[in-house]
Formats: structure tokens, C-alpha cells, sequence
């Protein structure tokens, strides 16, 4: 693969951070490329730094040594605005990625990107916004306050955003946790969306199912560490039970 | 027509000091800021008006300008905090010192006389001249003119995309930091915004009363809470948006707020206790509400 291929690159990343006045090594000199419009499935025991991964790449936590390539250039050199338009981050909290007090209607309107720049009438913005909530059974709801919403109807809004966002490349941190059957349904089919639209997906999972059938690639952490990296049919479930465990 | 005394100065303050109300309730409940510098932004609004009108700048040029320093000041707290990492309080009380202090500068005194000079409200005062036991029915109306026009453009504003950002700052910042949403710079300019409007009751006020003084802020912030807090428990919440429902309670909480203090005051309450009945009365209101809805848990967790 070469590095124009690849939407994301990450060089031999270590990430450290206090806990309790003691220092924390969440990452240990990780390397990992994604090409575009890949899904990848990250998974891994508590603590073996999946979360921190994933707020290194979205900008939140800077690493201690490495660098982290976005569409082509190092986030360092990236301002705040620039990454948020690369990369976009689904939180495991539904409440993390909604604004309580802002309607449906107002929660996708300030996200939405292609309505910024289409100079869209309202009439039209609500046409859209019917349709892509009618799914998820919210289409009724659209001038309600997110707050009014159950966690899981939060976090199918929350991926709803995702995928208004212009940022090719979407983390979802364990967004199907405490979530129903039903809703998680519903979140897989949105993320299916998101990937068939040409979305570069990496999602955080602990179910052991979906690590290995859903997506096109499958990386297990460990410490830090990469243990395991596997494409396609390659993923076997033996050698994610030796890795990880968890099938 | 004694009876209708307190309702009618109960009335007339909660007009004035509504604006002091919204500013608060504004960076309260948009932008998750205590602000405690319309304290502070509300004198300083009244002696920068005073001075500039009483040394002939027009009354229209000099509100604008009174209103400037309010929200310099508020842009100052919101600076302290963002920059300093400054807890929100300790922000707010600094910036009220700072106030006080360039109040009594820029007047060179503790207060300053507007007799005679111009007003917003000479225009209904020969109206009121008619009406009998001198009730100011027509600068309550004038004053009600004056919060639907600008309840209408603060609504207008935070429905504008840059209005939308500052309440996604407000709501969720993790959130608004995800969509690029400058966090810091949304919340200057918030609460810039909003001490304007404590500013502006400031000098609504000096115009009424016909002085400017230094310690006309001491109070407002407690006046505003209660005011707050009793309008958002008389109104139901899920009958109106948000932000115009935190703005509506605000103006309907200051005016219930001060005709209930009128009409106690009246009734032989001493002005000592006047702070006493203002907690007993916000928790009167409060524990009301959470009878009457029986959700305590709610009322807890909010």
C-alpha cells in the first residue's frame, strides 16, 4: 500500500498519560496504515488502549512520540478546524455525542456540512432530515430536544451526525455498548451506510461475533501493542481466541 | 388604588431589571456559565452612559457604548477562564472588582445626577401625566416594547448558524470541539454578549431613577437567581424551544419576582429580611414545583 492509498497513518505512536499521579503507557510505539474506505474492527481487553488510540487519531490527546498522518498530513500541523473536517469520533457515551438542549433538527443542522455550504432552504433541510431519521424511527421527533431521547435513540443520532459530517474517516468507540438488539441493528445498518458512502471506519467492539464477521479487517490490542492484524478471510477464530479471548 | 401601588412598581422594576435577568439567565443555561460579573457589568453600563450623556455624547450613541463596557467586561471573564484555566466564579469576582473599581474611576465619584437630561422614557412620561395616581402604565408598556424587540433579535441570533455553534459550545463541548467548534472563542463572545444586556438594564435603570451610582449592582445577582429560578419553575418547559423557553422565564420571573416583593414590602416586610423572604421564597417555588410534578430525582439531577 502506498502512503497515498492510505487515509491514516500511524508511526510508531506511544501515548502516556497520569493517573492518579502516576503514568499511565496506554500506547506503546504503535504502528498502523488504513487505506480508504476500509472498516476496521479494533478490539481488545479493557485498558489495552483502544480509547486512547482513538483520541490520539482524533486529535483530543497528543502522543508522546510518533506522528499520526491524516489524509496526507501530520496532525500537528493540522488546526483544530482541519481535523474536525477529517475525522470524526462516536463516543461510547450516547450523551458525549449530542447536544442535550439542541432539537434534532438543530442537533444535525449544526453538523451538517453539505447544508453549510448548499446555502439549503429550511423547507428542504427538514426533507432530508425526515428521511434520514425515518429509519431509525425518530422522524416524528425532529423538533424535540436530544435530551428527551433514550441512550440508545441518542446514539443512533449521534452516528446520524457521522455521517452528515465531511470527515472520511469515522472512530466509533464501542458505540453498540448498552445498547438493546434492536438498536444495535439499527446501529450496524447505519454504520454499513456510513461504510458504503466511502467512509474509512474504525470501531471499537467487545462483541466477539462482530470482530470477526463484520468489517473487512480485524486488530487486536494488547497493552498497547498490536497482537494481532488480520483482512477478509483471513480472521480466524482461533487465532482471535488466542489473542484476545473473547470468541 | 393602594393595592395597585406594588404591582405597579413591582412591575416596572422587573422591566428594567429583566434584562439584568436574561444575561444571567443567558450564560447560565446557554453557555453552562455562572456569571457573576453582571454584577459588575451592570454598574459600570449605568456610569459609562452617565458620563458620556451627562458630558453631551447623545443618549443614542451612548447606550450602544455603555453597552460595550458591559461586554468588555464579560468577555474579560470569559478571557480569565479560557486563558487561565480561572474557575468560573473566581473569574466573575474578579472582573466585579475590576468594575467597581473603573466605575468609580470613570465617574470620579460614587454617583452622578441625570435630572435634565434626555431620556428613553421622555417620550411616555406626558402620557402618564393623565393617568391617575401616578401609575406608569405607559413606561411599562414602553419598557415590554423594548424586551419583545429584543427577545426577538436574541432569538433570531441563536437560531443563525453562528447562534447554533454558541449553543452547542454551551450544551456540550467535547461535542462542539468534535464538529470544530472554536469552544473558547463561542464562549467570550457569549458572555460579551450577554453582560451587554446586564449593561443595558443598568443604564435602563440610571435613566428611570435619574442617577448613575456604584453600588446600584450590589444585589443583582442574587435578584437574578431568585428571578431565574422562579421563572423557570411557573413556566412548563416542553411547550417551548430551549433557549426561548430559558429566555420567556427569565422576563416572566423577574417581573413575578419583584411585584411579590412589592407587594411584601407593602404588606410590613422590613427591607433587613428582604434577602431572608428572597430564599424563602425561591425555595417556596422550587419545592412547589417538585410536589406538584413528584420528581425529586429529576429536580436533583438538574
Amino acid at each position: 500500500m502506498t502512503k497515498s492509498d492510505s487515509i491514516l497513518t500511524v508511526s510508531n505512536v506511544t501515548v502516556t498519560f497520569s493517573r492518579w499521579g502516576q503514568a499511565v503507557r496506554a500506547v506503546r510505539d504503535l504502528t498502523l496504515s488504513l487505506p480508504r474506505g476500509q472498516w476496521v474492527m479494533l478490539v481488545g481487553h479493557n485498558g489495552s488502549g483502544k480509547s486512547t488510540l482513538l483520541r490520539a487519531i482524533s486529535g483530543a490527546i497528543r502522543p508522546e512520540t510518533g506522528d499520526i498522518v491524516l489524509t496526507g498530513r501530520s496532525l500537528t500541523d493540522m488546526s483544530a478546524s482541519e481535523i474536525a473536517r477529517s475525522v470524526f469520533l462516536v463516543h461510547q457515551d450516547p450523551l458525549m455525542g449530542t447536544a442535550s438542549t439542541l432539537t434534532l433538527f438543530e442537533n444535525l443542522l449544526v453538523a451538517d456540512h453539505a447544508a453549510a455550504t448548499a446555502n439549503c432552504s429550511h423547507k428542504e433541510l427538514l426533507g432530508k432530515y425526515v428521511e434520514l431519521l425515518r429509519p431509525l424511527g425518530l422522524a416524528d421527533r425532529l423538533k424535540q430536544l436530544a435530551k428527551t431521547l433514550s441512550g440508545g435513540e441518542r446514539q443512533l443520532l449521534a452516528l446520524l451526525i457521522g455521517r452528515l459530517r465531511p470527515s472520511p474517516l469515522m472512530l466509533l468507540d464501542e458505540p453498540l455498548a448498552a445498547l438493546d438488539p434492536a438498536k444495535s441493528e439499527l446501529c450496524i445498518e447505519q454504520i454499513r451506510s456510513m461504510h458504503a458512502a466511502g467512509k474509512t471506519v474504525v470501531q471499537v467492539t467487545h462483541e466477539p461475533h462482530l470482530a470477526l464477521r463484520a468489517g473487512d479487517r480485524t486488530v487486536v490490542l494488547a497493552n498497547g501493542e498490536i497482537v494481532y492484524d488480520a483482512i477478509g478471510d483471513d480472521r480466524s477464530s482461533e487465532a482471535l481466541r488466542r489473542f484476545w479471548g473473547g470468541v | 388604588m393602594s393595592w395597585i401601588v406594588p404591582l405597579d412598581i413591582g412591575l416596572l422594576m422587573g422591566l428594567l431589571l429583566a434584562w439584568a435577568v436574561l444575561a444571567l439567565a443567558l450564560g447560565f443555561r446557554l453557555l453552562d456559565f455562572p456569571d457573576l460579573t453582571v454584577e459588575g457589568s451592570f454598574p459600570l453600563g449605568a456610569a459609562v452612559f452617565a458620563v458620556l450623556h451627562r458630558t453631551g455624547v447623545p443618549m443614542l450613541l451612548s447606550i450602544p457604548c455603555a453597552m460595550l463596557a458591559g461586554g468588555l467586561a464579560g468577555a474579560l471573564t470569559g478571557f480569565l477562564h479560557v486563558r487561565f484555566r480561572l474557575n468560573k466564579f473566581l473569574s466573575g469576582i474578579i472582573v466585579i472588582a475590576i468594575a467597581y473599581s473603573l466605575s468609580l474611576r470613570i465617574m470620579g465619584g460614587s454617583n452622578i445626577g441625570l435630572l435634565g437630561l434626555s431620556s428613553v422614557f421622555d417620550c411616555v412620561e406626558r402620557l402618564e401625566e393623565s393617568l391617575p395616581g401616578g401609575v406608569h402604565l405607559w413606561t411599562a408598556l414602553l419598557l415590554v416594547g423594548f424586551l419583545l424587540v429584543g427577545s426577538t433579535l436574541i432569538l433570531g441570533a441563536l437560531a443563525t448558524r453562528t447562534g447554533l455553534r454558541l449553543r452547542v459550545a454551551g450544551s456540550n463541548p467535547n461535542y462542539a470541539r468534535a464538529l470544530g467548534i472554536n469552544v473558547p472563542a463561542n464562549l467570550v463572545l457569549g458572555l460579551a454578549a450577554t453582560n451587554c444586556l446586564a449593561a443595558l438594564s443598568g443604564v435602563l435603570l440610571a435613566m428611570h431613577q435619574g442617577f448613575a451610582d456604584v453600588g446600584m449592582g450590589q444585589g443583582v445577582l442574587i435578584l437574578a437567581l431568585a428571578a431565574m429560578t422562579i421563572g423557570e419553575r411557573l413556566l412548563p418547559e416542553k411547550r417551548l424551544p430551549f433557549h426561548a423557553f430559558v429566555l420567556v422565564a427569565a422576563v416572566v420571573g423577574s417581573v413575578a419576582y419583584q411585584v411579590v416583593v412589592a407587594y411584601a414590602v407593602r404588606v410590613g416586610l422590613a427591607p433587613t429580611d428582604l434577602k431572608l423572604a428572597t430564599a424563602v421564597m425561591v425555595l417556596a417555588v422550587v419545592a412547589l414545583r417538585v410536589s406538584r410534578d413528584g420528581n425529586l430525582l429529576s429536580e436533583v439531577q438538574q
